[in-house]
């Protein structure tokens, strides 16, 4: 592992957690940088859940992490002074009134912010006096994501944020995030299926596997390692020469993503262009699979 | 210390009850007591109803008409709370991992063992201020009641020096409640903060088995008297009120009450480590 350096967020190594004999997590290693914007992608039980959890300090591990340089597990409570979490199912109390949530993270968060808090709700429908058993799905996350961008955090998490809600709040839940939260100084991670709809604003990919870091990239890195082409028909032969990841057929055009291949060389096949997260994703876990 | 005291009024708020059950229970008793003075007032004239309203108290053995008037409420309150704070306790730690909220709060730089604490000093020393407030307040009400209908109004009861003992003795049997069921409620939220559903059960048949397990096996009831005894408060009186009348001395030099804190702090600290290492995947 590189020197550590002031800008780590979050530096993990050799990450591994288990439950009786599942090994959710098995030798994750990654790290997240101030100012990124890291997409943690993985399959149904790769291990994303229970990474955050380790990051989150809601679940003890072995092997090394650190979170703005502390163990999250051991100094939970001091660890969350700088990071803030939005849980993939709706988590505020049913019962709590909205002015009464924002009083309460006012009075037990050093860096919450009541007059942004205030700011971010009133531009929703949420009344202040609403109980949150009241409001609807969407609204549940808007609450959350107005809470949650009233800190200053220098971390936040977002295990599938948008789950459950209509596109519009989907597309209004990010581009809030972009405009609203986000600058270089703060890190975001977050984890979704719908990989389409956080692609423009990454960062940075991480895709787990079985509880393993496969591919740890920035999106620019990415740009220039994979390339997808298009590839003419009579150069397939030649194309599958270069041990393509992954190859497919849309409607009678063979398409080919490699990986470490020079672009001029490929540009000699057909046309070629960036490759999308999820097709990257398709490809890596099938290179990848056992 | 601001964050503290947030973490009490976050209880209160969702546990209104605890705030306003004294005081409902302080108007119905009002209303109990009204009809009494009044039906008795028709049956057996004054005399009988001094009787009447004497056979409500009784409370802390302390004689005369200045507990015995009005002290109904209070007593009536003192058992509501031994059921709250069972209440509470079992519920306080299951109901957020139910409605995950657990996530929520645990998102926000608060410990566990703030978390806990806040919780254990609502129900141990919140409440029972509450308690005490609307005993007083009954207390007060009960006296003018009893002045109005009566016209005993320049009776013993209004003496500030009979009034004051009332309170205190009240206070002193609040206060010595509070550490003498302390293990119980420990136990109870040890129980909440693992539990997933029948928290009832899951609290008082492990005690139900050990306790038919030591007469079965070993042919004793240690253990059975010791727990049930202390949730019924069987030794408690004679702890704190040796002889009829109370005795700080006495109760902080009977062992039972020692033993008891200790539980307490064991049961806590075992609930503090399990809402920090127990996963709700």
């Amino acid at each position: 592992m590189s020197e550590a350096s002031s800008d780590d967020v979050v530096v993990a190594h050799n990450l591994v957690k288990k439950y009786g004999s599942v090994r959710a997590l098995d030798g994750a290693s990654f790290r997240v940088r101030r100012g990124q914007i890291t997409g943690l992608i993985g399959p149904n039980g790769a291990g994303k859940t229970t990474a955050l959890k380790a990051v989150l300090g809601l679940t003890p591990f072995d092997g090394d992490l650190r979170v703005m340089g502390k163990n999250p597990f051991r100094e939970r409570a001091r660890v969350m002074e700088d990071v803030s979490f939005v849980a993939d199912v709706a988590v505020l109390p049913k019962w709590i009134r909205v002015h009464q949530l924002v009083q309460y993270c006012e009075s037990v968060h050093p860096n919450f912010s009541r007059e942004k808090a205030e700011a971010h709700l009133a531009r929703t429908q949420i009344k202040p006096k609403a109980r949150v058993s009241t409001l609807s799905k969407g609204m549940v996350a808007q609450l959350h994501l107005a809470l949650v961008m009233s800190i200053d955090a220098k971390l936040l998490v977002l295990d599938e944020p948008t789950l459950g809600l209509d596109i519009l709040f989907r597309k209004a839940f990010y581009e809030t995030l972009l405009n609203d939260y986000y600058d270089n100084d703060r890190s975001i991670i977050i984890t979704t299926h719908q990989v389409e709809e956080i692609e423009p604003i990454l960062t940075d990919l991480l895709f787990i596997q079985r509880g393993r870091i496969v591919l740890d990239s920035s999106m620019d890195q990415i740009k220039d390692r994979f390339c997808e082409v298009m590839v003419n028909a009579d150069r397939v032969a030649e194309a599958r020469a270069l041990s393509p990841m992954s190859e497919r057929q849309i409607m009678g055009k063979t398409i080919m993503l490699f990986k470490d291949i020079a672009r001029d060389r490929l540009e000699t096949l057909g046309e070629t262009h960036n490759p999308g997260v999820s097709d990257l994703f398709v490809a890596t876990m099938q290179e990848d699979a056992p | 210390m601001n964050a503290f005291i947030m973490l009490l009024r976050r209880e209160i708020w969702e546990h209104r009850g605890l705030l306003f059950a004294p005081f409902i229970i302080v108007g119905v008793c009002w209303l109990f007591y009204i009809a009494t003075l009044l039906l008795g007032m028709r049956s057996t004239g004054l005399d009988g109803l001094i009787e009447i309203a004497g056979e409500y108290a009784g409370l802390t053995g302390v004689d005369g008409l200045t507990v015995r008037v009005a002290g109904f409420p209070m007593a009536v309150c003192f058992l509501v709370f031994v059921f709250m704070a069972f209440y509470y306790a079992l519920d306080c730690l299951l109901s957020e991992r139910r409605d995950r909220s657990i996530l929520f709060w645990r998102s926000l730089p608060v410990s566990d063992l703030t978390t806990i604490a806040s919780k254990l000093f609502t129900i141990l020393v919140v409440t029972p201020i509450i308690i005490f407030i609307a005993g007083v307040v009954g207390h007060l009400g009960g006296l003018v009641l009893t002045s109005l209908i009566t016209g005993i109004g320049d009776s013993d009861v209004w003496r500030e020096s009979s009034l004051l003992s009332t309170w205190g003795t009240w206070a002193y049997t609040l206060f010595t409640m509070v550490i003498w069921m302390a293990p119980v409620v420990a136990w109870f939220m040890f129980v909440s903060s693992w539990v997933t559903k029948v928290a009832f059960l899951m609290a008082v048949v492990p005690i139900l088995v050990l306790g038919a397990l030591e007469a079965i096996l070993l042919n004793s009831s240690v253990f059975r008297d010791a727990v049930w005894g202390r949730v019924w408060f069987r030794h408690y009186p004679q702890a704190a009120f040796p002889e009829g009348q109370f005795n700080f001395i006495n109760f902080l030099t009977t062992p039972e009450t020692w033993i008891g804190l200790v539980v307490a702090v064991l049961f806590v600290a075992a609930a503090v480590y399990v809402r920090r290492y127990r996963e709700d995947a």
